[in-house]
């Protein structure tokens, strides 16, 4: 308890300690808290309401008593886009009040047998009270709960609150009289009474005069307001809940202290009361009563009248904070803090100008051409501002994953500077940026920047709006308008940039779409594009959100990955996504099988329209994919190895490297990409559910990729197909003959095929399919259950990387290019990445063996390879080293492990990271016909883990440890656990691990 | 304003010409003048006839300590001594007495010109190697500025050995050019510099890249510190190099207080 003081004289109000921060919504008690009693005049802080509400304030108004009191008292009639709500009845009803009466939005109603055990409780609590000499009356009979009066004298029958300390003297020797030490003893008497009386979960409180017996209190009416906001993304560190009663009174828990649930628990707190015994922890005791209150709320609206920069809910479990790093990490948090919107990536750089700083706008699927090869194109900087501070004062920048938004803190006191920006999710295209710092230290400075590295920019304004745009040799472009807005005081600057933007890779767009853009954000306002945005997260989270009790790191690098996954992907038109997204210029921007394979499952999962979008992009470069098959007299459809933007290879034919200048092969032998497209056809369809997507428009995905192998494959004597002069997954061994990767793949490819093309007909093609299929080699052991990865691969010198470095390793640069090549030394899952991909395509049982042999012989030189290794450990049970490849992976960006992160994340391991957890620790599959199975390995670190998902056309969630498992679904789905039979799974359903294995306990 | 200085301590042996043809080849670069210096231990005659041929003042001083030299070059004037390796191409040693001593206990930059040295002039190519460090870097970065500004090509060099081999590699192309270019802008000064990386020995690499790049000076930073076990790649490079050695030091208390980068093994944790 913080010792009690003498309440704030009003008239040093202006030196009082008001949180300086910006709320998104405002909890608050009425009666003491709001105004000064029932009867008061509240017409001054209806207008601040209804202001905030205007403002885009969420307020919810906490009472005990019912909705005639306090909406006839208040009448606030507030026009939005804040949200009024009255919760009261002591946390059993919520109305919603808007121009009309207010409307019930949620009401908890006591069933006939709850209300008979309230009775009896409250007729049994005054018998008892009697018994101790205390007269008590039962003065009503509320919703939920009974009310006791312990002190029925005419003279104390409407108390005002004013004269609190007059009633609590006056009860208090009531108590006393009785034998009790005060109001708690009496309270506790009565929660007696009512366990006696078997009410459920009874709430009793006392607001001194009386004990009230309840189904619900206050806390349910915090509950719902902060489960509310959660809901539109405004977790509690956004929420000011205020009161006049947390400290307790009479021995008796304060009121308002119930407003303090766990979902409150980042919210500032603060009391305006007299709180004569003081105030709990964390709460912030300004005293004052109403008429502080309401200077509260002034200063809520000044903020917002200003245009002041939002906050962020310091959540350390959501938030990546990045600070007083060494000068060179700098451009790398500068790839781990782009926001995006889906299309535009917007690298994190500060404002200014400056050393050691890469700012770049980015636009997924607009190229341009450079000398040797495609690029992604460069757009036209937009958050550009003129900062002059000391350059060595410390920046923090913190990206908050909860609601994709970044804050920068620099300086404090009056040299304070903060800026926060985000990339709209709701309204394509729009960027905004506000920035707040002493006038002499920041300002404006011209609107739009050309790229650092693109000569010529066009650029002009039409009337405040500017544009700006850079032009593709391709013929494509990307234009940028922008509208910044100043506002000026004594001691601070104010600036507000919305911005928006539009690109096409084939004609540069006009200025006035990107106009168009800046008006419809400039209508829609900064606060209310940012209430917007973060309610759409909050929605995305809801399908994606992954937590991990017991390891707090992995579960943020897990939520960081899930972050960057979900805003580089646009959910409509095709979807671009290149090895490096657009969070930097690295790879250019071509797409890789780590599109397919590595990103796609995770956006299936949580956003399955991204996922469409993606395999859109494929559909639409089958043309050149079927060309390419033609160009090397072969049928169907070669994806290449590298695509950008017409489908055609645009893979490099050289590098240079520490051993001179050598060719890249991948181009022409990495064929595997044909069968990892119809792998990503068909799982998006299993995962999703979405079977048209097969029988129209994914259909070509996968018969013209399996028409490909079927001319692609070669017959020996012996009538035992091959595919020869290839590369798998494991590039440091070029063109191999039967690689087990591509050969299996394209199996499974042809079965995959026979399988459609019986659905719809054409049953020839099916067995034909089915038999060059059986034909093709794997290169399978049966007597060591081993896949050889590619013709000869044993003969080579087996070398045992394990054994001779720490991992990871490039061994490639360790040993030489042609001594990996000679020998066993792999650079990645091969030959697994089939159990990973394909389980049921591969040999029952033969995982572990595998696993044993291949993993010591792999370098983890590749940045693909710790996260499907971690998934396929915990697969076979060895869960702490596949914990320790996880860590490793989520580390690879987050702590720059490749020495590369400044030019862009690596999408394809923040992918793996999500299917380590999901195909590896969790252990899911889909069933075929639906449904999924799961099978979970957790690490001893792990207490639980919690996995959100979507899951044919279903919202899923799944909460395993060691012995238990709990899956919550919002339509009836078949679940079958660790191998056992289906189950038909409604609503919520927990397995609990027995010593003959798991067993359904409950429904 | 006083000049700045290059001191050129030769002998009498051959190596002395080699040793003032640098000085003078470095002379411009810096806007310096050279004085050579020479101390009287078995007559003057060789030091004199070169000094005079090639027109350097010398100064010939009496068996002086060779602390005293060393102090000489705490002079803010002196910003630079050149001393030759060894007296004969022969010599087993990576460098003589007074070349190590010089090296070893100056503030400033020392130049050790081997005994076959090439020397070229004016100066156009030089390789400084970086081993990833910001202590070496920051050592190596007012030099390289410095050659940079007077229009000297500066070529970068780094070797992956076993302690600094990636982590990963996924592409050579791109993530090499990724590499390169994140390792360029943390520790090289100039931008547009080149970065050749090999992967091996790195005082093997150091002296065949010097070689395959053709250049004309190779600037090393180092710990001045050439007991047992430390220093191999200076050692090797001494001992091999056709070219002069430009050794700088680095300053331990910037070596101190600057951790390894983040992008090679040290990543570790």
């Amino acid at each position: 308890m913080h010792g009690s003081t003498e309440p704030t004289p009003l008239g040093a109000r202006a030196r009082l300690p008001l949180p300086d921060r910006r709320f998104e919504a405002l909890v608050f008690d009425w009666d003491g808290t709001a105004v000064p009693d029932r009867q008061a005049d509240a017409s001054e802080v209806r207008e601040r309401i209804e202001a905030l509400c205007r403002a885009g304030v969420d307020v919810f108004i906490v009472s005990g008593t019912h909705v005639g009191n306090v909406d006839g008292q208040l009448r606030a009639r507030p026009t939005g886009p804040g949200r009024l709500f009255l919760c009261l009845n002591r946390g059993s009803e919520v109305f919603r009040v808007e121009d009309g009466d207010p409307v019930l939005v949620w009401r908890h109603t006591a069933t006939p047998d709850e209300n008979a055990a309230l009775d009896r409780a409250a007729a049994r609590a005054v018998e008892e009270l009697a018994r101790h000499g205390l007269e008590a009356r039962i003065v009503s009979e509320r919703l939920n709960r009974r009310k006791i009066d312990i002190i029925p004298l005419p003279e104390w029958d409407d108390p005002p609150k004013a004269r609190i300390d007059e009633l609590l003297d006056a009860v208090m020797k009531r108590v006393h009289r009785s034998g009790f030490t005060g109001i708690a003893d009496v309270v506790s008497l009565v929660m007696e009474t009512a366990r006696a009386a078997e009410v459920s979960d009874p709430r009793v409180t006392s607001d001194v005069k009386h004990v009230e017996i309840g189904l619900t209190d206050k806390s349910d009416s915090a509950k719902w307001a902060l489960d509310e906001l959660a809901s539109r993304g405004v977790s509690s560190g956004l929420v000011l809940i205020a009161g006049d009663e947390f400290g307790p009174i009479g021995g008796a828990t304060g009121s308002d202290s119930l407003m303090l649930v766990p979902e409150a628990a980042r919210a500032t707190v603060c009391s305006v009361g007299v709180e004569p015994n003081g105030v709990p922890e964390g709460v912030q005791h300004l005293g004052g009563g109403p008429a502080l209150f309401n200077a509260l709320l002034d200063d809520q609206l000044a903020r917002r009248r200003d245009g002041r920069a939002p906050d962020i809910d310091p959540d350390p479990a959501w938030t990546l904070t990045l600070g007083k790093k060494e000068p060179w990490f700098r451009r790398v948090n500068e790839s781990l803090l782009t926001i995006s919107d889906g299309r535009f990536g917007t690298r994190g750089a500060r404002e200014e100008d400056g050393d050691g700083t890469d700012p770049l706008l980015l636009a997924s699927g607009v190229f341009e051409r450079t000398d040797d090869t495609w690029v992604l194109l460069a757009g036209p900087l937009w958050s550009n501002l003129l900062v002059h501070q000391e350059p060595q004062t410390p920046d923090v920048f913190t990206l908050d994953m909860a609601t994709g938004l970044v804050l920068r803190e620099r300086g404090d006191g009056e040299h304070r500077l903060r800026t926060a920006r985000f990339a709209s999710a709701t309204c394509a295209g729009v960027m905004a940026l506000r920035a707040e710092g002493h006038p002499d230290e920041v300002a404006t400075g011209p609107t739009l920047e050309p790229p650092i590295a693109h000569d010529g920019l066009e650029q002009g304004k039409d009337g405040r709006i500017a544009w700006a745009r850079t032009i593709s040799n391709l013929g494509g472009g990307i234009t940028v308008a922008a509208v910044t807005a100043e506002k000026l005081t004594d001691d601070r600057r104010v600036i507000e940039r919305l911005c928006g933007a539009t690109a096409n890779p084939h004609h540069v767009p006009e200025p006035s779409a990107a106009i168009e853009i800046v008006e419809r954000a400039r209508a829609v306002g900064f606060d209310r594009l940012l209430a917007d945005h973060r309610a759409e997260w909050a929605t995305r989270w809801r399908n994606a959100a992954i937590s991990i009790d017991g390891d707090p790191d992995t579960e943020k690098a897990v939520r960081f990955a899930l972050f960057h996954l979900i805003q580089a992907t646009p959910s409509e038109d095709e979807a671009s996504i290149g090895a490096r997204g657009v969070s930097g210029p690295a790879y250019g921007g071509h797409v890789f099988w780590d599109t397919d394979v590595f990103v796609l499952p995770v956006l299936a999962a949580t956003r399955p329209e991204a996922a469409r979008a993606m395999l859109e992009y494929r559909i639409r470069r089958l043309p050149a994919a079927r060309e390419a098959a033609k160009r090397r007299r072969l049928q169907g459809a070669r994806f290449p190895w590298e695509s950008a933007d017409d489908g055609h290879d645009v893979t490099p034919r050289f590098a240079r490297t520490p051993e001179g200048i050598v060719p890249i092969r991948t181009g022409t032998s990495e064929e595997h990409i044909v069968a990892d497209v119809a792998w990503a056809a068909v799982h998006y369809a299993r995962w999703t559910g979405d079977d048209e997507f097969l029988r129209g428009p994914g259909r070509a995905l996968v018969i013209d990729t399996a028409r490909y192998w079927a001319s692609k494959m070669r017959f020996d004597n012996r009538g035992r197909a091959h595919i020869y002069g290839v590369i798998g997954p494991d590039e440091y061994h070029e063109i191999v003959d039967d690689n087990a990767f591509t050969n299996v793949m394209a199996r499974w490819n042809l079965r995959q095929a026979a399988q459609l093309t019986e659905h719809d007909g054409s049953p020839a093609d099916a067995e034909y399919w089915r038999g060059i299929a059986h034909a093709l080699v794997d290169g399978y052991d049966e007597r060591s259950k081993i896949y050889e990865q590619f013709s000869g691969f044993r003969k080579l010198e087996p070398l045992i990387i394990a054994e001779m470095a720490d991992r990871p390793v490039a061994a490639d640069v360790l040993l030489g290019r042609r001594r990996v090549a000679d020998s066993q030394v792999i650079k990645q899952a091969d030959v697994l990445m089939l159990h990973h991909l394909v389980p049921e395509e591969v040999a029952p049982d033969s995982l572990a063996a595998n696993v044993d042999f291949y993993e010591p012989r792999t370098a983890h030189g590749s940045s693909l390879s710790p996260a499907i290794h971690a998934a396929l450990l915990a697969r076979t049970g060895e869960t702490e080293r596949a914990l320790e490849l996880l860590r490793l992976a989520c580390r690879l960006d987050l702590a720059d492990l490749t020495g590369t992160t400044a030019s862009g994340l690596h999408m394809a391991t923040l992918g793996g990271i999500w299917q380590a957890i999901v195909f590896g620790f969790l252990g899911m599959r889909t069933l075929e016909g639906g449904g999924f199975s799961i099978d979970a390995h957790l690490p001893a670190a792990w207490k639980a883990l919690e996995v959100n998902m979507r899951i044919q056309g279903r919202h899923v969630r799944v909460r395993a440890q060691d012995d238990a498992i709990e899956i919550v679904t919002d339509q009836p789905i078949d679940v079958s656990v660790a191998g056992g039979p289906n189950e038909h799974v409604v609503g919520s359903v927990s397995f609990d691990r027995r010593a003959n294995g798991w067993k359904r306990v409950s429904t | 304003m006083k000049k700045k200085m290059i001191f050129a301590g030769i002998d009498n042996s051959g190596s002395a010409r080699a040793v003032l043809q640098t000085a003078l080849a470095l002379a411009p670069l810096l806007d310096a003048t050279v004085e050579a210096i020479h101390v009287r231990e078995d007559g003057t005659s060789t030091a004199e006839e070169i000094a005079k041929e090639m027109n350097i003042p010398l100064r010939i001083v009496e068996t002086k300590p060779l602390q005293d030299l060393v102090n000489e070059l705490d002079d803010p004037d002196a910003i630079l001594a050149v001393v030759g390796a060894r007296d004969k191409p022969n010599d087993p040693r990576i460098a003589g007495h007074v070349a190590v001593t010089i090296a070893e206990r100056s503030s400033k930059p020392v130049v050790v010109v081997p005994p076959t040295s090439t020397v070229r002039a004016p100066i156009r190519k030089v390789l400084i190697p970086l081993d990833g460090s910001q202590s070496t870097a920051a050592a190596a970065k007012r030099v390289s500025r410095t050659f940079a500004s007077s229009g000297v090509e500066v070529v970068a060099l780094h070797v992956f050995d076993a302690a600094s081999t990636p982590l990963f590699l996924d592409r050579p192309d791109y993530d090499l050019d990724a590499w390169t270019r994140e390792f360029l802008a943390r520790y090289s000064a100039e931008p547009g510099s080149r970065l050749e990386l090999r992967s091996g020995r790195p005082g093997n690499n150091v002296v065949t890249t010097a070689e395959e790049e053709g250049v004309d000076m190779i600037a090393l930073a180092w710990r001045q510190d050439l007991s047992p076990g430390r220093a191999s790649v200076v050692r090797e490079v001494l001992a091999r190099a056709i070219v002069p050695v430009l050794l700088i030091p680095v300053k331990e208390g910037l070596l101190r207080s600057l951790i390894r980068p983040g992008i090679i093994r040290a990543h570790r944790h």
